[in-house]
C-alpha cells in the first residue's frame, strides 16, 4: 500500500474531520434515525457533517485525503475480510453441538423464561406417611454393637424416625434400585465402570477485598488439555460450592447460596428450574449423592432429607438428627459428624434402609476431630489420620462398624512428616500424601497395612502447602484430586509468594505437568474425577 | 452487515419459542461469530468454547427479548464480545498452561501434514506470509481498535458497531479512523520489516 503525498497541498483544519467521518460522507443525506436518541456528541457530529458537506467541493486537500482515505479502507477491508474468512476454517463447526445441546435444553424443559420457577415445588408434591404407632416404641428397636460411646437420647429419636423414614422410602420404590449398589466416599465404588475417569473438576473463584466473582467451573481432560464450562457462571453466584461427583461420573452436585436461600442443583440442567431443592441458608449444612437419581441434603434443624435430583421430590428420613457434616453412603449405610458436644467430630453411620436400627459411632477417636474419612471401595474399612496439630503421621483404619480400630502409620514406622489418605489404587489399596524432606509424595500401602511404597516423589515441585493460606495445615482434602483407581492424580499446590500451580500427575505414565497458574486472590474448589465429556 | 433474508421474522419467531427459527439463525451467524472470535483470540478451542457459551446464552435469552425491536446480529455479536471479555480478564488472574503432548503420542504422527502441504502454491504462500502479517498487526493495536476494524470488514455499520460495544456514534468514529491510521502505519512498517 502506497501513501499520497499531501505536503504539495495547502494544509485544511478540517482535514482530520473529514477522515474520521469518511463512511458519513460517503452516504447521502443525514444519518440520524427518527425517533433515536442521541448523545450530544453523536449530534455535533451530525452538525459538523453538514458542514464537511458544503466545505468538500471547494477544498483540494481534503478531497485528496478524502480519496487516498477511501483506497485504505478498501484495501483494509478486503484484506481484513480475506483475514476473517480464513478464520472460519482452522476451528471445526460447532453447530451440530450447539443444536444438540438446543434440544436437550428443550427435552429437559429447562430453558429460561419457557416455564416458570418451580420455587418450592418439592414440598407439594411430597405426602409423608402418618407415623405408625407400632413404630414410636423403643421396644422394637434392635440396637446395633456399639464399639465404643453409647447411644444418646437424640440419637434414639433418630432411631425412631429412622424406622419410619425407612417404611416410606419403601414406599417410595427407592432402594428396591439402589439397596445393592454402593456410593463412593469420594472414590469410585466397586461394581462401578472403571473405564472413563479422565477428567477433573476445577472450581476457580476470584476474592480479593470488596468483591468476589466466579470465574468458571470446569471440566478438565490433562491428558488430552481439552477443557469445557460445566456451570455456567452467568447461571450462579461466586459462593458456588462443589459437593462431589455422581456414583456414575457423569454428574456434579453443588449448592449457592442467593436470597437468603441455598439451592442445590447438578451440572446436568433441572428441570424447569436450575435447583431442585432449596432450604434456608442458616438451616443449610451439605449434601452427598446417594445415587445416580437420589441426593442426601442435611440441615441444622431438620436432619436429612433424600431428594430426588430429578424430580425435586423429597422426604426427611432423618428429621432429628445432629449433623455436622455428611460425609459420604455406602448402601445401607449413611456415614456422618455428629453435632452434639461433646462428641462433636465423631463419625457415626445409620442404617436407612431397615427398621429399628441407630447410629453407631465408627470412630470416637478424640484425635480424629477434624479428620476426613475415607471409606475404602468395598465398604469394609474407614480410614483417617490424625489431626493436623499432631504434626506426625497417624493414619488410622477401622472396620466400617468400628470395630478392630487400628494404626496403619504411625512415628513409630517412619519419621515421614505428616501424612494423610487421598483415596484407593486400582487393587483397592490405600494411598496417601505424606510431607517428606519437603516433598509432597504419594506413598501406597500394601494391602496388609503399616508397609508402604512411594508411588511418587514430589506432586508439587517446590510447594510450601497443599492448602489455601487461610488454613493452617499443610495437605488439604479439597486441593487433592486423586483419580478412582489411581491412573492420575491433579493437586492445587501454593508457594511462598503466594502464588497457586495446579499440577497433574499421570501416575501410568509417571509423567507431570502444570496445568494452570493462579494468583493469589484466586479460591479453587477440586470435588474429584468424573466421566463427563470434554469435547 | 449482510442480514439473514427475513431476519426480522426469524428473530420474532425465535423469541416465541420457535426453535427451527433459531436453528436458522444459528447455521447463518455460528460461522461468522467464530471466524471473528478465532480472529482475535488465535485459540481455535476457546472459539468454540465461546461459539457455543455465545448462541446458548442467545437462546435462553430471546424469550426475555423485545422480538420486534431486536438488531439480532449486533445483539449476538455483542454477547460474544462479553463472553470474550470476561475470558479476558478470567485470564488475568489465571493462565491455562499450553498442553503439550508426551513425547512419543501415537496420535501425532497423524496430525502431522503430509507432503503434499510441502507442495505449496506461490499463492498460497503468499496467503499465509499476508495472513501472519494482518494477525501481527492486529496483535499491536489495542484489542477496541482491533475489534473495530474486523467488526468494520465484517460490514457492520457505525451503527451497529456502536450498538455492538455499547458506545456513542461518534466515538466509534473516532475509534474507526484513529485504528485505519494505526493499522495503515503498523502495516506498512511491518511489511518493510518482512521486505529487507
Amino acid at each position: 500500500m502506497k501513501q499520497v503525498d499531501l505536503r504539495s497541498l495547502p494544509p485544511c483544519s478540517m482535514s482530520t474531520d473529514c477522515l474520521r467521518l469518511l463512511d458519513d460522507l460517503d452516504e447521502t443525506g443525514f444519518t440520524q434515525n427518527p425517533g433515536q436518541v442521541y448523545f450530544k456528541d453523536d449530534l455535533r457530529d451530525e452538525r459538523l457533517l453538514g458542514k464537511l458537506r458544503l466545505h468538500l467541493p471547494h477544498c483540494p486537500t481534503c478531497t485528496v485525503l478524502l480519496a487516498q482515505g477511501r483506497r485504505v479502507r478498501s484495501q483494509q477491508r478486503e484484506m481484513l475480510r480475506d483475514f476473517l474468512i480464513g478464520s472460519e476454517a482452522p476451528v471445526s463447526s460447532t453447530i451440530s453441538d450447539i443444536l444438540a445441546a438446543i434440544r436437550t435444553e428443550q427435552n429437559n424443559g429447562s430453558r429460561p423464561g419457557t416455564s416458570e420457577r418451580r420455587v418450592g415445588y418439592h414440598l407439594q408434591e411430597i405426602v409423608l406417611a402418618p407415623e405408625s404407632p407400632k413404630l414410636n416404641g423403643t421396644h422394637h428397636h434392635e440396637l446395633e454393637t456399639m464399639p465404643t460411646g453409647y447411644v444418646h437420647s437424640w440419637l434414639r429419636n433418630a432411631m425412631l424416625l429412622a424406622t419410619v423414614a425407612a417404611l416410606i422410602l419403601f414406599a417410595f420404590g427407592v432402594f428396591g434400585h439402589h439397596l445393592n449398589r454402593p456410593v463412593p466416599a469420594g472414590h469410585v465404588p466397586a461394581g462401578v465402570d472403571s473405564h472413563g475417569w479422565d477428567s477433573v473438576v476445577i472450581g476457580l473463584t476470584m476474592a480479593a477485598p470488596g468483591m468476589s466473582k466466579l470465574i468458571g467451573i470446569y471440566n478438565y481432560n490433562p491428558a488430552n488439555g481439552r477443557h469445557i464450562d460445566l456451570v455456567s457462571s452467568s447461571q450462579v453466584p461466586d459462593n458456588i460450592r462443589l459437593d462431589g461427583i455422581s456414583p456414575d461420573g457423569r454428574n456434579l452436585l453443588y449448592q449457592f447460596s442467593a436470597s437468603g436461600h441455598t439451592m442445590y442443583s447438578t451440572s446436568i440442567p433441572v428441570k424447569g428450574t436450575n435447583f431442585f431443592y432449596e432450604l434456608k441458608d442458616e438451616n443449610a449444612v451439605n449434601a452427598v449423592w446417594m445415587d445416580n437419581d437420589h441426593a442426601l441434603i442435611a440441615s441444622q434443624h431438620n436432619g436429612v432429607a433424600l431428594v430426588n435430583i430429578h424430580s425435586g421430590a423429597s422426604i426427611n428420613v432423618f428429621p432429628t438428627l445432629k449433623v455436622k457434616r455428611l460425609t459420604f453412603f455406602h448402601a445401607p449405610y449413611l456415614y456422618f459428624i455428629g453435632a452434639i458436644d461433646p462428641y462433636e467430630g465423631t463419625l457415626y453411620r445409620i442404617k436407612l434402609n431397615a427398621a429399628g436400627t441407630s447410629p453407631q459411632i465408627v470412630s470416637a477417636s478424640p484425635t480424629g476431630k477434624g479428620s476426613s474419612y475415607w471409606l475404602s471401595p468395598d465398604g469394609s474399612t474407614i480410614y483417617y489420620a490424625e489431626r493436623e496439630e499432631s504434626g506426625w503421621p497417624h493414619i488410622r483404619s477401622a472396620n466400617s462398624d468400628g470395630s478392630y480400630p487400628r494404626e496403619m502409620l504411625s512415628q513409630d514406622f517412619t519419621a515421614a512428616g505428616y501424612a494423610k489418605p487421598i483415596g484407593f489404587a486400582l487393587d483397592n489399596s490405600l494411598e496417601a500424601m505424606r510431607l517428606s524432606s519437603g516433598k509432597f509424595q504419594v506413598i501406597k500401602f500394601a494391602a496388609t497395612g503399616q508397609q508402604f511404597q512411594v508411588v511418587l516423589d514430589d506432586a508439587a515441585p517446590g510447594a510450601t502447602s497443599l492448602c489455601g493460606p487461610e488454613v493452617a495445615a499443610v495437605i488439604c482434602d479439597g486441593d487433592v484430586a486423586f483419580a478412582p483407581y489411581g491412573h492420575g492424580l491433579v493437586v492445587t499446590a501454593y508457594y511462598m509468594d503466594g502464588s497457586q500451580k495446579m499440577w497433574f500427575d499421570d501416575l501410568t505414565t509417571k509423567t507431570q505437568s502444570l496445568l494452570l497458574k493462579l494468583d493469589s486472590k484466586m479460591n479453587v474448589q477440586l470435588p474429584g474425577w468424573d466421566r463427563i465429556p470434554v469435547k | 452487515m449482510k442480514a439473514l433474508e427475513d431476519e426480522p421474522q426469524l428473530t420474532l419467531e425465535a423469541c416465541q419459542g420457535s426453535a427451527m427459527a433459531f436453528e436458522t439463525l444459528v447455521v447463518y451467524y455460528e460461522p461468522r461469530i467464530r471466524r471473528m472470535l478465532y480472529s482475535l483470540t488465535q485459540d481455535s478451542q476457546l472459539t468454540q468454547d465461546l461459539c457455543q457459551e455465545t448462541l446458548l446464552s442467545a437462546y435462553r435469552a430471546l424469550p426475555r427479548m423485545d422480538g420486534g425491536e431486536l438488531h439480532f446480529a449486533p445483539w449476538l455479536y455483542r454477547i460474544a464480545l462479553n463472553q470474550l471479555r470476561s475470558e479476558w480478564r478470567r485470564r488475568k488472574h489465571v493462565t491455562w498452561i499450553p498442553f503439550a503432548s508426551p513425547q512419543g503420542n501415537e496420535d501425532d504422527v497423524f496430525d502431522e501434514p503430509g507432503e503434499e502441504y510441502l507442495v505449496s502454491s506461490e499463492l498460497f504462500e503468499e496467503r499465509l506470509v499476508q495472513r501472519d502479517l494482518i494477525q501481527r498487526v492486529l496483535d499491536q493495536l489495542p484489542r477496541a481498535s482491533a475489534l473495530c476494524l474486523l467488526l468494520d470488514a465484517e460490514g457492520f455499520s457505525y451503527r451497529e458497531i456502536a450498538e455492538i460495544l455499547q458506545d456513542t456514534l461518534s466515538a466509534v468514529r473516532s475509534r474507526l479512523s484513529r485504528a485505519r491510521r494505526s493499522f495503515q502505519q503498523i502495516y506498512t512498517r511491518l511489511d518493510q520489516e518482512g521486505r529487507s
